[in-house]
């Protein structure tokens, strides 16, 4: 059976724990793929790995950062199919909706290719006599993200361009439901030209993240999950004196008022509350019918696809 | 309701591997069975199952963790089925008088990440994204994820934190400022003069 190993510094790595999880086919039930679950060691490996490699990043500069982010824009967007497939395979979404994902973590890519201009800092002349005043950002150290299985390529694509564009360098810890896509990524980030320990991938479940909330070289925890773990994430690594930002659940609701299009809003409430079988924290789960909206009449007329 | 249940009835469930699959199954044998379970406390608390996807089965895929599309009709605040993120096929229905007791309904929710209005009025499209207290809001869109340059996050228990993720809180999360106030006294001296561009070294 295939072993799903974790990524650090530069090439794979399978670590010295030995506990693996499973990772399932959902579409068929069978169990196609084991993932190596990350003990301590493992993550301090990846984390040291990463604060040894932030010492040149850091450093480079603006026009390097954007040519290897330019280059890893185009080696994601030929592998859109690659890398939806993968996701289809083990979240069990449809390849098309898996392919809306990818698109929308490139979109993140193409706004951290702009770091330059993101970066300016301000300038303030002669604010007293012969004194200058100007500010300037400079990145944190090693940013860790912990992702979602409902989107294990995009989720993650929010976090580790625009902190590694801003000079940091980073682990992920992706879901153990669906680890495949981030070793693909992995593996284009370094054909990029991003150079070894950068970007760094551990799996692994609690002990893993645990790890990461502990570890004095981590600056930044990125998390978007449930709220019950949010909230842990933000309480755990922000009494550790990190940066937290942890996104948690959802309830979505959708307003239909009695003079919105009804063949319109049902298609777009469908698509939006079934959609990756409503595995998304911005899938509509209520519906608010307001006055007589419930009750509308209605005649089918062409069928439009979910998306 | 009648629109969306046979909306709901007619979407293709199947492998995500097949392009005519519109929905695939949900992650895991304990998601599908979660959600299973949360579909059955509708029905026990009162509410009408106006589409009921529990026993849904996908064609030579018996074993996949296939979930039918779900329509809830008459959901009340207290029931689980509301409380709770399903994080699963399931669409339930809540009915409201009016425009402002929907606002409320959707302000007395813990969470706040996103929500939308379907409407042709430009003034209750206004009053409502003025007056939900939620991050991310869709006039007439229903899924309103914010493009890149944008930042995404929710309001409430749906962010513990400061910062958006991607667009400009992003950048910020990621970087810190330094002010710099200098003054540079007059030296008479003299330098050496160099011939390339001073951005090329």
């Amino acid at each position: 059976m295939r072993t799903v190993t974790h990524w650090i510094g530069g090439k794979p790595a399978t670590g010295e724990s030995t506990r693996t999880g499973p990772v399932w086919n959902p579409a068929t039930g069978e169990q196609q793929a084991e993932v190596l679950l990350a003990s301590r060691t493992d993550v301090d490996a990846a984390v040291r790995a990463a604060a040894a490699a932030f010492q040149g990043w850091s450093q480079s500069s603006l026009s390097n950062r954007t040519k290897i982010l330019f280059s890893f824009r185009e080696l994601v967007n030929s592998r859109i199919q690659d890398l939806a497939e993968i996701i289809s395979d083990e979240h069990g979404k449809v390849v098309s909706d898996a392919r809306g994902e990818v698109q929308r973590g490139l979109e993140v890519i193409e706004f951290a290719c702009g770091i330059p201009t993101l970066l300016k800092g301000d300038y303030s002349d002669q604010v007293s006599t012969g004194v200058d005043l100007f500010s300037f950002r400079q990145p944190l150290g090693v940013c860790a993200g912990i992702t979602p299985f409902n989107f294990p390529a995009m989720v993650p694509m929010w976090m580790h361009p625009v902190a590694i564009a801003c000079g940091n360098t980073f682990v992920l810890k992706p879901s153990e439901r669906d680890p495949s896509a981030s070793q693909l990524v992995a593996e284009l980030w370094a054909e990029a030209g991003l150079p070894d320990g950068v970007f760094n991938v551990v799996h692994g479940d609690k002990e893993a993240v645990d790890a990461l909330l502990d570890h004095p070289d981590v600056a930044a925890v990125s998390f978007v999950g449930s709220t019950p773990i949010a909230k842990y994430i933000h309480e755990r690594g922000t009494a550790n004196g990190k940066r937290v930002q942890a996104l948690g659940g959802a309830k979505n609701h959708a307003v239909v008022l009695p003079d919105a299009p009804i063949d319109y809003a049902s298609d777009h409430l469908v698509a939006a509350a079934f959609g990756s079988a409503g595995e998304r924290c911005m899938a509509i789960s209520a519906t608010v019918a307001v006055g007589g909206a419930a009750t509308s009449s209605w005649r089918p007329s062409a069928r439009r696809p979910v998306r | 309701m009648a629109a969306v249940s046979e909306k709901a009835r007619a979407v293709k469930v199947g492998p995500g591997r097949e392009p005519d699959s519109e929905m695939g199954p949900v992650v895991t044998a304990a998601a599908k069975e979660r959600i299973v379970g949360l579909i059955g406390t509708g029905a026990e608390q009162g509410a009408e199952l106006a589409v009921d996807g529990r026993e849904l089965t996908v064609a030579g895929h018996e074993n996949g963790f296939f979930v039918g599309p779900t329509v809830i009709d008459r959901v009340a605040p207290e029931m689980d089925v509301y409380r709770e993120e399903i994080f699963g096929p399931v669409l339930s229905v809540v009915r409201a008088d009016d425009v402002d007791a929907a606002i409320a309904l959707i302000n007395s929710n813990p969470y706040g990440n996103g929500t939308a209005i379907f409407t042709s009025s430009g003034e209750a499209a206004r009053r409502f994204q003025r007056g939900v207290n939620v991050g991310m809001i869709g006039v007439n869109v229903p899924i309103p994820v914010p493009m890149a340059y944008y930042s995404f996050g929710g309001w409430k228990d749906s962010l513990f934190g400061d910062k958006h993720i991607h667009g400009p809180e992003g950048v910020s999360f990621y970087t810190r400022a330094k002010v710099v106030t200098s003054r540079w006294p007059h030296v008479e001296h003299a330098t050496g003069a160099s011939y390339h561009f001073p951005t090329a070294t």
